[in-house]
Order: C-alpha cells, then sequence, then structure tokens
C-alpha cells in the first residue's frame, strides 16, 4: 500500500530551471521520461524505504508563482529502485512558455513594523517544551523580564526575556511571532511584533 | 572465545567473527572521522551519513561514501533511525556505528538495526536499554555490588513529585536525564523553586538531546570526584578493564579536561574497581566497549556507582594513551563476535595521558558557543617533551554549524610522568593558532597552570583557574 507524500523543490541556481529532489533516503522507482510535462500534484515515483513505498508527488506551487506546470529537462538516468538521499536532485526541469507572467509581488508597507531581536543565533522556541503552551500568544502584554521563549545554541537552551532600552520601549503588547515556533534565526532577527503601550 | 551469542547477528558471509565489510557510521564531526580511521585500520569501508547542514563539510572526505540524511536540525536528521537504517542497507553495509551523542544509546535504534539484518556496535538492546537509561542500571549494579548514589527511586512523574523526593533526601540536589549523557537536560537545584523551574528546562532539553525526557534526582554531593573505568566485553562473557579516567575538570557538568591515571587513586583502589566494573560487565551480560562512571565521595574516598555509558567516550583516547589499545577497533572486533584476545594480565598501563577538549566557546562571553568560519586551525603536535595527537574533523576554512556541539578538537598529550605530560600539553596548547571562532584554549591553559591541577587536588564542583591568568592568555592568543 502507498501513502502519499510531497516532493519538495530545490531552485536550481543556474538559469530558470527548477529541481525536485527527494524528500528522503530511500530506493526511487517510476521515474518519468525526458520531456514529460509535470502538473501540480501529479505522481512522480515512488519512493521505497525499509520495505514500504510511498508515491512522490509534485506540491501545489513547485513551478513557482503563476505556473501550474513544467517540463523534465533531464534524460532518464536508471530509475529502478535506485538508491537515492535526502536531496538528491530526482528531476531538473523547465517552466513552461507562455505562461507565468511575473507575479505582482506585494510591495513593502511603508509603515515601520516594530519588532523584538533575537540575543543571539541560534533555534528559537515558543514554548518551554513541545507539549506546554506557548510563552506568549498574541496582546499579551510584555515587560522586563517577561520571558517570549527559549534559544537553543548546540543542544543549551536559554531563556529569552523582554528588555527595554535600544529602541524597546518599557511595555509593550505583542501582535504576532515573525520567527516561527523551532525557527532557525540569527543574531537580530525579529522573533516577534509589537506595539507600544 | 567459544559460543555464537544468538543475540546477535552473525557477519555479513554468514561465519563467525569474520569483519564486516563495509560500514555505516551514523553519526558526524570528530568521532565519525575516528571510527572512520578504525574501520580503514580494519579493512571496512566506512560510509557516512550528513545532514544538508554539513553537505559540504570537509570532514565527509574520511568515508567512501556519504548519504544525504535530512536537514540540518538533529531530529530531522542525525536522529531519525529509520532514515539511517535505509541508507545503511542502500549502501551495502552489513553494520552500523552509532558514534556517541545522537542514537548511542537508543536500544530501539539498536532493535531497529537488528531487525534489518545489520550488526549495531554496541551492546545488545536489552543491555543496552538497562544499562542506558540511568536508573534501570542504578538497580543492576547495585544487584552486582556496585552502590549508587542516594535519590530518587526511578523515573519521576512530575516536578511536583520530584520536589517531594527532593525534600525528603535534602537539597541541594541534582536533576538528571534518564537517557542523558555529557550534562544535557542535568541541573543541579538549590530549591524548591528552582528544581520547579529545571524541570521543565531539563525535560526540554533532554527530549530534544535523546529523544526521551525521563528525568531522576540524586543528592547533589559537593567536592567529589568524577573517576570512571573503560571496560570491554565479549560475547563469549569474557570482560576486562583499561584502567580509569578522571573526569573532575568540569564546567556546568561539561568535562573538560580528562586524564589517565587518576591522581587520586591507589593502585590497589584502581585494580578494585578495575575489578568491580569488568565483573559486574560480565554479568550483566554486556558486550562492546563500556564506561561505568562513579563519583568519588570526598569524605571517605568511597566509589559510588553513577551510570553506565554504553558506548564510546569522547575522552576514550587517554585511556588508548596509557593501554596501547585501540578501542575503536576493539569496538569493531566485538560486535564482529571476535573473542577479545586480550587478558587483564596482558593490559599494562603507561604513562600518564590528558585529553583537553577545545570548544568552540568564548570564554569572555560567558562560554556563549561560537559558530562561524575556522579562518586558521593550527593544532602542533611536534612540541614535546611527550606525545601530541589531535583528533579533530576541522581545517582551516571549515565551516563550525550552529545546530550541533561545540566540540572542534581534542588534543590528547602522553608522557611518562603526569608533570611531563602537563608540561607538553601547555606547549600544545600555547603554539595552537585557531582564528575565526573562539575556542576554550585560554582556560585550558588557565587551568593547566593552577596549583589545584599540578597537585592533583581538584574536583567536579569548580574550576581550579587564576582569572586574571585567563585574562591574559586570552587577550595574548586565541581570537
Amino acid at each position: 500500500m502507498s501513502t502519499l507524500e510531497e516532493l519538495f523543490v530545490i531552485p536550481l541556481r543556474e538559469g530558470e530551471s527548477l529541481c525536485l529532489g527527494s524528500p528522503d533516503v530511500g530506493l526511487f522507482t517510476g521515474a518519468l521520461e525526458q520531456g514529460a510535462w509535470v502538473d501540480e500534484d501529479q505522481i512522480v515515483g515512488r519512493l521505497s524505504r525499509l520495505g514500504r513505498t510511498t508515491s512522490l508527488r509534485a506540491p501545489t506551487g513547485f513551478a513557482g508563482p503563476g505556473r501550474t506546470r513544467a517540463q523534465i529537462a533531464s534524460p532518464p538516468p536508471e530509475r529502478v529502485l535506485e538508491p537515492v538521499g535526502f536531496g538528491t536532485i530526482l528531476y531538473e526541469l523547465v517552466l513552461g512558455e507562455g505562461q507565468g507572467e511575473d507575479a505582482p509581488i506585494a510591495s513593502d508597507s511603508e509603515l515601520e513594523i516594530l519588532f523584538v531581536p533575537a540575543p543571539q543565533s541560534g533555534r528559537f522556541y515558543h514554548r518551554p517544551g513541545p507539549d506546554n503552551p506557548p510563552f506568549l500568544n498574541p496582546g499579551d502584554e510584555l515587560q522586563e523580564g517577561t520571558t517570549l521563549g527559549l534559544i537553543e545554541v548546540m543542544k543549551t537552551f536559554a531563556h529569552v526575556s523582554y528588555h527595554p532600552g535600544k529602541g524597546l520601549p518599557d511595555r509593550v503588547r505583542m501582535l504576532a511571532w515573525v520567527a516561527a515556533d523551532g525557527a532557525e534565526v540569527r543574531e537580530g532577527d525579529p522573533l516577534l511584533e509589537f506595539e507600544p503601550l | 572465545m567459544g559460543e555464537h551469542d544468538p543475540g546477535k547477528p552473525r557477519g555479513r558471509d554468514g561465519t563467525l567473527g569474520a569483519m564486516f565489510r563495509r560500514l555505516l557510521i551514523a553519526n558526524r564531526g570528530e568521532v565519525a572521522v575516528r571510527i572512520a580511521r578504525a574501520a580503514r585500520e580494519l579493512g571496512v569501508i566506512p560510509i557516512g551519513v550528513h545532514s544538508e547542514a554539513d553537505a559540504r563539510a570537509s570532514w565527509l572526505e574520511a568515508f567512501e561514501e556519504s548519504v544525504c540524511i535530512g536537514l540540518g536540525p538533529p531530529e530531522k536528521s542525525y536522529l531519525r533511525a529509520p532514515a539511517l537504517v535505509q541508507a545503511a542497507l542502500q549502501t551495502g553495509c552489513s553494520a552500523v556505528h552509532p558514534g556517541w551523542g545522537f542514537l548511542a544509546e537508543n536500544a530501539r535504534f539498536a532493535a531497529l538495526c537488528g531487525q534489518h539484518g545489520l550488526t549495531f556496535v554496541g551492546p545488545r538492546p536489552a543491555v543496552m536499554d538497562r544499562m542506558g537509561l540511568k536508573w534501570p542500571a542504578k538497580r543492576a549494579m547495585a544487584a552486582v555490588g556496585l552502590m549508587g548514589i542516594p535519590g530518587s527511586d526511578g523515573i519521576l512523574a512530575d516536578a511536583d513529585q520530584a520536589a517531594r523526593v527532593a525534600g525528603e533526601v535534602g537539597y541541594p540536589v541534582l536533576l538528571k536525564a534518564d537517557a542523558g549523557g555529557g550534562g544535557r537536560g542535568m541541573r543541579l537545584c538549590e530549591d524548591e523553586p528552582t528544581l520547579r523551574t529545571a524541570f521543565v528546562e531539563a525535560q526540554t532539553e533532554s527530549r530534544a538531546a535523546f529523544g526521551n525526557g525521563d528525568l531522576y534526582l540524586e543528592t547533589y554531593v559537593s567536592g567529589g570526584r568524577h573517576v570512571e573505568v573503560q571496560v570491554l566485553a565479549d560475547a563469549g562473557g569474557a570482560a576486562i578493564h583499561l584502567g580509569e579516567r578522571e573526569c573532575s575538570i568540569q564546567r556546568n557538568h561539561q568535562k573538560l579536561i580528562e586524564e589517565s591515571p587518576s591522581p587520586v587513586l591507589s593502585p590497589t583502589e584502581r585494580a578494585d574497581i578495575g575489578l568491580a566494573a569488568a565483573t559486574a560487565s560480565a554479568q550483566v551480560g554486556y558486550c562492546g566497549a563500556g564506561t561505568i562512571e562513579f563519583l568519588r565521595l570526598p569524605t571517605t574516598g568511597q566509589l559510588c556507582f553513577m551510570e553506565m555509558n554504553t558506548r564510546l567516550q569522547v575522552e576514550h583516547p587517554v585511556t588508548e594513551f596509557v593501554s596501547g589499545v585501540d578501542i575503536v577497533q576493539a569496538q569493531l572486533r566485538l560486535a564482529a563476535n571476535q573473542a577479545l584476545g586480550l587478558t587483564q594480565d596482558q593490559v599494562q598501563l603507561q604513562g600518564h595521558s590528558i585529553e583537553c577538549r577545545i570548544n568552540a566557546e568564548d570564554v569572555q562571553r560567558n562560554f556563549q558557543p561560537t559558530p562561524g568560519t575556522v579562518r586558521v586551525f593550527d593544532l602542533p603536535t611536534d612540541g614535546g617533551p611527550g606525545q601530541v595527537r589531535v583528533d579533530t574533523h576541522l581545517r582551516a576554512g571549515d565551516e563550525v554549524p550552529p545546530q550541533y556541539d561545540s566540540l572542534l578538537a581534542k588534543v590528547i598529550v602522553h608522557a611518562e610522568t603526569r608533570t611531563l605530560a602537563i608540561e607538553t600539553m601547555q606547549r600544545a596548547l600555547s603554539s595552537a593558532r585557531v582564528e575565526g571562532v573562539s575556542t576554550t584554549i585560554p582556560l585550558h591553559l588557565a587551568v593547566l597552570s593552577s596549583p589545584e591541577f599540578t597537585r592533583g587536588e581538584y574536583n567536579t564542583s569548580s574550576l581550579p583557574f587564576d582569572p586574571a591568568s585567563l585574562e591574559a592568555s586570552a587577550s595574548s592568543g586565541n581570537d
């Protein structure tokens, strides 16, 4: 029995082409031919892992803004139970012509967004543990010492607290998370958006 | 060695004791490179794995080939047991070496390997489960005569229970991760409020590092010394020890400097504790290389069983230097069902060895990890008077990614006496040049020159060094 799993897209640096990479370690079978078109949600092969076979499909939006399909440019190699790793390129694609007029990109708002920066690089967590509620929710007030989350650097966890000064007011209200739970952040990256009180 | 142990898979060609042809190293960085070296020395082809964050790392050259097993965060790559087993199968490996950390003490991973016909380089899953988890190990060791430190009777259900037990045994207490090691998930708690906060933190940390958030607690012994015995046991029930390592130079329960022999044990104590550790290993059915950790009480000098690490230890090279035994090669041989081939009488411990763990941490900024690019990386080994060995996976130009631990290299020395070993280490570290990331070298130099370390009078509670000498060496040397 097969289950569906989405392939993810790796944008290739050369020119306009795109690649589809394997989502896991396994044996790849059922490759499509060179020149075939790949549509969104189409099954593009199967991956066998520890005896279980998964169908792979092209995810929605894989061809970029305004496009729904792409053509396989790479010649089909030996693809019967071919060993692949995570991210191994399965297909190189070329984008269809006549499609994909440059999608309008929302222009940056003129409004100044206020945010709390990350004190150091690492992985940012909203909650003390996977089963615990987040330290903060939108609407919560922050003041000196309020815990925002945890930062993990090289397997060491440290609390991140709110400290006024350096452009941060004494009391603020949280509007939204900017860094997702578990996101990699760099020092100075915005963690959450706030409004002054 | 006589009989085949039915619990261990046979070699790939079906014969007893045949060495593996290809070995999957389910780890990264320094330990992966160390294992690859031992494998090649035994004619085994090392196959590596890496995360996307490590995809361009120079240490991947140590392997014949390497399989990408997922994204940078450990739970999306190095902790994914099925992906590692699949990688071993599709590269034609017949054995898996877990290294240390990650899945090294995960009995389910060991069992999954066995289920797919792969030999796991380590003890059998059942023994590992018992010894790898701290609490069952304590019970098993008490049964064979190694007594532990007073504390909770098993795993703590929640912070409330922790507070209750701590109240009974008395503060301060040490909260420990059942699946832990290397100080991860460990917290010293002076009172109940600290304990309650620490409980959540330690649980989170332990779950992230080991995939298991179980905690227990022990009464905290101040001024004790960490002494551990290296054992080797074969599937036929023979077990020996390779002497002890003293690992009391620690910061936040992270070992910084290890040495062998311990400056504090008498020859009689050494022989007694070694024999006890080897006997206990044999009695619990242990096979492979293992380490039994003891806490030496400052009052009576009694050695209390702390835990058994069912894996290779970071500090194994000091034992290799004094015993002349290659522990990683021994692990592979024992996993291939070969006999020990060495009796206790044949083990000759010679000279003195010291190891310094060089981490990418800023000693001036409260040991904050400093990931980045290593621009200059020069750790000379020819300064004398003793021998110097450097175990590392890095070279100049390499990236130290923020996702993983901060170990850059280990500098290990061996000389006839402890004094000469210290001098060798001081020369090696003084001439080391590392630029691009901060390192703990200034701290090592400060500790090595402290009177407490020189006299061998130190313990796990405080780091012996003069802050002024730390300032001096930090500003004059490594940036």
